[in-house]
């Protein structure tokens, strides 16, 4: 019988006995002889000696404080021989208690279950019959711990049995035998410190997580795959399937690691984890399982990675604020070029236009302004029967009806105005101030009403074209006043230089915009060719 | 009696191994699980002669137990909860080698390894493992029937043993530490 520890230390309540085996030890025959450390002398084989050798064993029977120290065991067989080192620490009970707290044994058991604990290493102490003691069992040092029937010792063998563990039975054991030797009866005492853990009631584990869900992940992206198992048993390893097979078969860069930790309750948390560091199709496809056993059964959940579905209200969201940019942005261009635009429209497109101008009109505008202003400082005359023609019919090959140029003397006004008004497709109607000059139309009343029928009968589009700014138009005839409400009024702001009677300033590109569209053909051209053979009035060839 | 004068000190304080240390749960574990076992008689294990020794280990020398280290051994059915067992770290595997008579070993293998390789071909190093009333048992993948054990007496190796053996004790608590 050994107790076969190299390094152990060996530990004995002063006044006890111990006994020491060597560590070494052989099945073959050998001589083995104990020496006290530092000593030539070998320990004495006489059993009335306190501190003997018998058989392979030293014995101190009972040691004392001074016998702490190193011994040696000197083995010799054939012919070597070898020295082995046991230390042995002899110590002191600690003040008011019947044990050494360095010096107890560990041991554990749980709760709701039945604990045995041990009083250990008596093996030597058998008596010669080969009998060992009753044992008595002490907790905190205090007797009477079997009258409560949990704990049962087991007769003639050193354990003690304690049914329904609960914590309170948690702290220190004292066993105490005895020890009989040379007629002399020897206390042998053992101290156990006892710590109870409890055993979770529920043993069957459950997953945390996954819950045989799917979650949204995006392609290439990282993932971690954690499978979570809660369970009040040790060791329980939940692992990853996927395609009826392990995840490292399913992809060789998949490896599970398993860890475990503790959560309240007595309840561990156990778990099994991989990275896909980027999702690709394949994980799209399958579910991912993770499965655990236990003692007595086993279970599953699984995971499947999806698709985010695509945002449609980003895409509807951000769409919408494009498509209201687009035409806020059309609108403002628009607005801004509006002139342009339709000027270079009727410009690209005239061929159409062209195509479509068969509405019987003669003239494109007829020209009504004051005559013979020649006090006013703003002449119209310049103006209607110079500048207009030279932009509106050289430059830009409109056909123009100007009272005053194109009317054949003899006429009567008011048959002329109210039929070639007809004719017209446009009235413009040249405006000087009040201050600067008298009215436009004052003296003209015939005219007056054959603009105000044309207005109203014929529905013709009225041009207002102001020489200078007016301020009031209160005394303007009611017709006037009509129009500048409803289609306002381009006002003259150039001079009389050759450089107003450019047909691309601002000022003429508004009264262009308001002329109907016209095929723009070359100017000269047109200017060459008789207004019409089937004008009531002579072809008129322009300057 | 006591002359407690010229007692000379006691040892226990001085020398030894390190204070024991309870063995509580540590933080989360990877891959390698570290635990305590020991038997329902409360033996623990520690090395003597290069073998796997069951015994009462006292005060400091707590700190010599051997802990436990394993791993699942996924090349076999897992309905048995089948492990790799290994000490120091995991540098040395638990193995049942023998012919005749099963025999247990400790083998200088790498316990992830070992695991690896583990299988219906290489049984050598798995064990099943099986609960009952608190405490598990450890059957060797290799020898079907036969279960790590320890002997009722302290200081001997722990081995494998056939039940019904009352020589033998088969149960043994396992513990994360």
């Amino acid at each position: 019988y050994s107790e076969g520890c190299e390094t152990c230390l060996h530990f004995v309540l002063k006044g006890e006995p111990v006994a020491i085996s060597c560590p070494k030890f052989y099945n073959i025959d050998y001589n083995l002889t104990w020496y006290r450390n530092g000593s030539d002398i070998p320990v004495s084989t006489e059993r009335h000696s306190r501190v003997h050798q018998r058989e392979n064993f030293l014995w101190f029977i009972p040691a004392n404080l001074e016998d702490s120290g190193f011994y040696t065991c000197n083995i010799r067989k054939a012919n070597s021989s070898e020295k082995t080192y046991v230390q042995l620490s002899v110590f002191k009970n600690d003040n008011d208690l019947c044990f050494n707290e360095n010096t107890r044994f560990d041991q554990k058991v749980f709760t709701l279950t039945a604990g045995k604990i041990t009083c250990p290493l008596l093996g030597y102490f058998k008596d010669e019959n080969n009998t060992a003691s009753e044992i008595q069992w002490y907790k905190e040092c205090k007797p009477g711990l079997l009258e409560d029937p949990r704990f049962q010792p087991l007769k003639g063998q050193p354990y003690l049995t304690i049914k329904n563990v609960t914590l309170q039975d948690k702290g220190n054991y004292t066993c105490l035998t005895t020890y009989m030797h040379m007629g002399k009866f020897y206390n042998v005492s053992r101290t156990i410190n006892l710590d109870v853990e409890e055993t979770p009631v529920k043993k069957k584990p459950e997953f945390i997580y996954p819950n045989n869900n799917t979650i949204k992940v995006d392609f290439g992206s990282h993932v971690v795959m954690d499978c979570k198992v809660s369970s009040g048993l040790d060791g329980l390893t939940p692992y990853w399937q996927v395609n009826d097979s392990d995840v490292d078969i399913f992809d060789n860069t998949y490896k599970e690691e398993y860890y475990e930790k503790q959560s309240p309750h007595g309840l561990l948390i156990a778990g099994a984890k991989f990275n896909i560091s980027k999702v690709t199709n394949k994980d799209y496809l399958y579910k991912f399982f993770c499965r655990v056993f236990y003692p007595h059964g086993h279970a599953t959940v699984y995971i499947k990675l999806e698709h985010p579905v695509p945002n449609i209200h980003g895409y509807l969201i951000g769409g919408g604020v494009s498509l209201v940019f687009v035409i806020v942005l059309a609108v403002v261009i628009y607005k801004f070029f509006k002139i342009d635009i339709v000027l270079w429209y009727r410009k690209s497109c005239h061929i159409f236009l062209f195509k479509k101008v068969s509405d019987g009109k003669l003239y494109d505008a007829y020209v009504l302004y004051p005559k013979n202003q020649v006090s006013c400082i703003y002449s119209p005359d310049i103006f209607a029967l110079k500048i207009l023609p030279e932009v509106l019919e050289r430059q830009c090959g409109y056909n123009l009806f100007i009272l005053g140029r194109d009317d054949l003397p003899g006429e009567a006004v008011i048959n002329v105005v109210d039929e070639t008004i007809h004719r017209s497709r446009r009235i413009i109607i040249v405006l000087i101030p009040e201050s600067s000059c008298y009215n436009v139309l004052e003296d003209t009343s015939e005219q007056q009403l054959a603009v105000y029928n044309a207005l109203i009968r014929d529905g013709i589009k009225v041009i207002l074209i102001e020489l200078s700014k007016i301020k009031d138009y209160a005394s303007m005839p009611e017709s006037i006043r009509y129009v500048k409400e409803k289609h306002g009024a381009i006002r003259w702001k150039g001079d009389f230089s050759e450089r107003s009677h450019s047909a691309n300033t601002t000022f003429w590109k508004n009264v262009r915009y308001q002329m109907p569209p016209r095929a723009n053909v070359a100017f000269s051209e047109q200017h060459l060719l008789p207004k019409t053979f089937s004008s009531p009035q002579t072809p008129v060839l322009e300057r | 009696m006591e002359d407690s004068g010229a007692a000379t000190e006691p040892l226990l304080l001085t020398t030894g191994a390190p204070g024991s240390q309870p063995c509580e749960l540590p933080t989360p574990q990877t891959k390698v699980f570290r635990y305590r076992i020991w038997d329902i008689n409360q033996q623990s294990l520690y090395l003597h002669n290069d073998q796997l020794v069951a015994g009462y280990l006292q005060g400091p020398n707590t700190a010599l137990e051997e802990k436990i280290y394993w791993v699942p051994s996924r090349g076999f059915k897992q309905n048995k909860l089948p492990i790799v067992l290994g000490i120091q770290s995991g540098t040395r595997c638990l193995a049942c080698s023998g012919t005749t008579q099963p025999e247990l070993v400790l083998e200088d293998v790498n316990i992830t390894a070992a695991a690896a390789q583990a299988g219906q071909a290489e049984p050598r190093w798995t064990f099943f493992r099986s609960y009952q009333d608190g405490a598990w048992r450890f059957e060797a993948a290799a020898r079907p029937g036969w279960f790590l054990s320890t002997a009722a007496q302290p200081g001997q190796p722990l081995a494998l043993a056939q039940p019904p053996d009352p020589a033998r004790v088969l149960d043994f608590y396992f513990q994360g530490c």
